[in-house]
């Protein structure tokens, strides 16, 4: 069985945006889609898990990331949720070919950030998250 | 929470070599590669978990962090960009305003957006 690595790469991903509150709602909308919520908040500032988004300094353009989804139906329900919530259509649900059962969709965030969600198929994961304690 | 990060790069050639040398450090590798794409995605393992792509539009003012297992590692990697062509963003250090045991080092890539690397143990 092929085997792959999660939660060990990344530490955090930092978006500057151009109006905070605008993306709260956005970022809200699209992460409770997947099963995930704003997790922390302060002045000028959001995050949810690794994501962090303040609104103090140019905006970040052009940037793409991808959350995790558990299944087909949380893509679609992204998809719909992004555009609800001020997102723009960059690609709606539904297979793409790079690899056999990759789901995903795309939309654009309201900084014209490239945001996805996908479901890379039946996966035996072996926790849900990792959590880390000081 | 996430998936995969990837920013998009003026010039894949360039960018692709300058992240093959500083994430080497850290023990990572371009695992996928759609050079007519111009396209790479780096892991440790056949799973890519950032990508570089030339294609517009470039990505500015962007931050992506990765994580280190020691201090070792983060001093490594800011070496590493410095000499692959980055510019010095903050040399390795312990950020105490994030947390008693942040262990940071920032580097800009060759698009200036701020690369970091990050070990979150006690020294």
């Amino acid at each position: 069985m092929p085997e792959s690595h999660a939660g060990r790469l990344l530490d955090h991903v930092h978006l500057r945006v151009a109006d905070l509150e605008r993306s709260k709602r956005f970022y809200r909308s699209v992460l409770q889609a997947v099963g995930r919520d704003i997790t922390d908040e302060g002045d000028g500032w959001f995050s949810s898990d690794e994501l962090f988004v303040s609104a103090d300094a140019t905006p970040t353009s052009g940037f793409h990331f991808a959350v995790q989804a558990a299944d087909t139906d949380a893509v679609e329900r992204f998809h719909e949720a992004g555009l609800i919530a001020g997102g723009r259509d960059n690609g709606r649900a539904g297979e793409r070919n790079y690899h056999p059962g990759y789901f995903s969709a795309y939309v654009l965030d309201p900084d014209g950030n490239n945001v996805e969600a996908v479901y890379h198929g039946e996966v035996d994961r072996s926790a849900p998250s990792v959590l880390l304690r000081w | 929470m996430f998936d995969h990060v990837g920013l998009n790069v003026k010039d894949y050639a360039a960018s692709r070599a300058f992240y093959e040398r500083a994430l080497a450090p850290l023990g990572y590798r371009v695992v996928m590669a759609f050079d007519e794409w111009k396209a790479a995605g780096f892991g440790t393992d056949d799973r890519p978990e950032f990508w570089i792509a030339e294609r517009e539009p470039f990505t500015t003012g962007g931050h992506v962090a990765f994580t280190c297992d020691d201090r070792a590692t983060v001093d490594a990697f800011h070496d590493a960009a410095i000499g692959a062509g980055g510019s010095d963003n903050g040399g390795p250090g312990v950020r105490e305003h994030y947390h008693p045991a942040y262990y940071g080092a920032f580097v800009h890539d060759l698009d200036g957006n701020n690369v970091e690397a990050v070990c979150h143990k006690p020294a």
